[in-house]
């Protein structure tokens, strides 16, 4: 029997704010707040990333859209979403009841589309951070800029300027040197990073010869990445001195854990919501009954207790 | 809140090639599916996502809720030889359901395959209506096609309704020569099923839905289609399952499957 006094404390707080536990929803996961909230605690999560949105609205690619891998899957999605004016009138006044942090995931085609949505979204209340999406495989362009380092530092910067939001740079796995998006992400004003996004990936038909998804090439998410995102934390937390934000097949309380030993400070789920739709309060239920098997009060002492 | 059920296997049934009758244990499923409603079922712990079925029956009484499906891949065939007894991690019942027909309007239920399998819940509560609600509504006309006759599966869970299908085979092997949609269209000539006189329920493969849905339109004749899709979460998360839609004003957009359907207006879908 676990007492109510016993229970460890999930809180963090990163970039100034304060989460109840490290484990959010990412974005492009989680619907727009109201289909999990219908299936899932939400006080239990730290925070809520939306899906990307950006400044006019997207229909989105043709389906299909998904395609169950070996131990994930591929999405183009497309960025499909309402727009900005759409999302601020329709979404954020149900998103700012919910009884988490509510982040803003925002993606645009050139630098001065994010400077415009950072500034828009800094007149509206309720929104405790933006998540700056530099990394989406599924547009042309979105991995391109994102995994060069002189571009991310500029986009950083402008977003910077146009917002007193705290901002969360969000990276791609598709480069070779990830550390180098970290710190020119760091030197112009990030407040933390979330690493990873998908990793660009393809699946064939071989009775019918034709690509699976309609756009040919998506994103792999789920399990199969696990390994790569740790890296990727690992190898950001090296670079440079923000919290650092871990995403990348979290299925589990233990999973969260690795993250967290590695350096994150918070976590994100992602695929796993597809499967479990209350995955994000079931792994943070695990994450405290881990603690507790480690004899540890606070998620904080997990973090960046890696011994190399 | 909804939460995910913990379904019991209570036993399988091989109906066809390749094709199994499966029944659970389920006290809400079974008490709320509507026809046109699907679960989502974990088939195993080694698959990542579940796999929709739609509702085939159910029994509210003994509390269970009953599935047809076909093996395609690693998911059904992991379901199919699932031990009697599993508890199987099923999320349910999805999605929105078919819309009566208006009073005194035929509903003809044109199935393809196993797209029989929601429309057989359907002809169970037009059934039941018949017999509960006053000014009788009209008894529902089945019309299912299959490829060959070894595939017309489960004819006696029609049976037992009082529903007698017409069927149409791909080889001629049982009943009509050529597709539902064409013994349909066949009826549609001999019968009085113009504007205001019928409402038809299409399920089936895609291809199917679509001639289904030309021919409606074509005759004014209304006509509601379930569609199907790859579903990863299916309650509505990921956009993985959507289809192109025209709105109000005409233009087109996506619409998700499994939240906004499966059952759509046909007229309302771009094929
Ligand atoms: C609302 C709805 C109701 C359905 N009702 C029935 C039914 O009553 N009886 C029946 O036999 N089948 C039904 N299907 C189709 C059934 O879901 C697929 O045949 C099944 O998911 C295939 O899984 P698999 O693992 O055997 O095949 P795989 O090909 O190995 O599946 C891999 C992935 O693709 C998805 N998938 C593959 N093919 C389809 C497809 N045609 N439609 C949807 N998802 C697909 C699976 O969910 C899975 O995520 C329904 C589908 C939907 C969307
Ligand atoms: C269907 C789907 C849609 C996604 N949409 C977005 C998006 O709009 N913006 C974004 O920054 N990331 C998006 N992602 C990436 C996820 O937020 C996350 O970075 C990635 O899936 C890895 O985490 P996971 O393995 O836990 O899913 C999407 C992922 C999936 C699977
Ligand atoms: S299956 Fe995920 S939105 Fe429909």
């Amino acid at each position: 029997m676990t007492t109510r006094a016993s229970r460890p404390d999930l809180s963090v707080t990163l970039a100034g704010v304060h989460f109840a536990t490290p484990i959010w929803t990412a974005s492009g996961t989680a619907g727009t707040g109201e289909e999990i909230a219908a299936w899932c605690d939400t006080g239990k999560l730290g925070g809520m990333v939306t899906k990307s949105v950006s400044l006019e609205p997207r229909p989105g690619h043709p389906y299909p859209r998904t395609v169950e891998t070996a131990s994930g899957m591929l999405n183009a999605i497309g960025l499909q979403n309402k727009g900005i004016e759409a999302f601020i009138a329709e979404e954020l006044p149900r998103l700012r009841q919910m009884p988490t942090r509510v982040i803003v995931n925002v993606v645009g085609w050139a630098i001065d589309e994010y400077a415009a949505l950072a500034h828009r979204l800094t007149r509206e209340e309720g929104i405790d951070a933006l998540e700056v999406n530099l990394s989406c495989p599924n547009v042309s362009r979105g991995i391109d800029n994102g995994a060069d380092p002189g571009w991310v530092g500029e986009c950083t910067a402008a977003v910077r300027a146009a917002t007193t939001t705290p901002i969360i740079i969000k990276l791609t796995p598709n480069t070779h040197d990830i550390a180098s998006l970290a710190r020119a992400a760091a030197d112009h004003g990030a407040d933390a990073i979330s690493a990873i996004n998908t990793l660009v990936g393809m699946a064939v038909n071989h009775n019918t010869f034709k690509p699976r998804l309609a756009n040919i090439t998506g994103g792999l998410s789920g399990p199969a990445i696990k390994p790569v995102a740790l890296a990727a934390v690992y190898k950001i937390k090296k670079a440079v001195d923000i919290p650092v934000i871990g995403i990348g097949g979290i299925m589990s309380g233990t999973d969260a854990a690795e993250f967290l030993i590695v350096g994150a400070s918070a976590v994100q789920v992602g695929t796993a919501n597809f499967r479990h739709p209350d995955a994000t309060t079931r792994i943070a239920d695990e994450l405290g009954a881990y603690l507790q098997s480690k004899g540890m009060t606070r998620v904080t002492d997990l973090i960046g207790r890696l011994e190399v | 809140m909804n939460r995910p059920r913990r379904a019991t296997l209570v036993w399988t049934r091989r109906v066809g090639p390749n094709v199994y009758h499966q029944r659970f244990s389920d006290s809400l499923i079974a008490r709320r599916a509507k026809a046109g409603q699907f679960v989502h079922l974990l088939p195993g712990s080694d698959h990542l996502f579940r796999r929709a079925l739609s509702v085939y029956a159910t029994d509210p009484r003994a509390e269970t809720f009953d599935v047809l499906h076909q093996v395609l891949g690693a998911g059904t065939r992991c379901l199919a030889h699932q031990p009697i007894g599993t508890v199987i991690d099923t999320l349910g019942p999805l999605g929105n359901s078919f819309t009566p027909p208006a009073r005194g309007t035929t509903p003809v239920l044109v199935g393809g395959g196993l797209g029989m399998a929601p429309l057989r819940l359907w002809a169970a509560e037009l059934m039941a209506a018949r017999s509960t609600r006053r000014g009788k509504p009209v008894a529902p006309i089945m019309i299912l096609g299959v490829r060959t006759r070894e595939l017309a599966v489960a004819p006696y869970q029609l049976r037992t309704l009082h529903v007698h299908p017409h069927w149409a085979t791909d080889d001629g092997s049982l009943g009509f020569h050529g597709t539902a949609v064409d013994l349909f269209a066949d009826m549609l000539r001999r019968n009085d099923w113009g504007p205001g006189h019928a409402m038809v329920y299409g399920c089936g493969p895609e291809p199917m839905m679509k001639a289904l849905a030309e021919l409606c339109i074509a005759q004014q004749v209304p006509c509601e289609v379930s569609l199907e899709r790859s579903m990863p979460c299916g309650y509505g998360v990921c956009m993985g399952c959507v289809v192109t839609s025209r709105g109000a004003s005409g233009y087109e957009t996506y619409r998700r499957v499994c939240r906004d359907g499966p059952v759509f207006d046909a007229a309302a879908i771009v094929f």
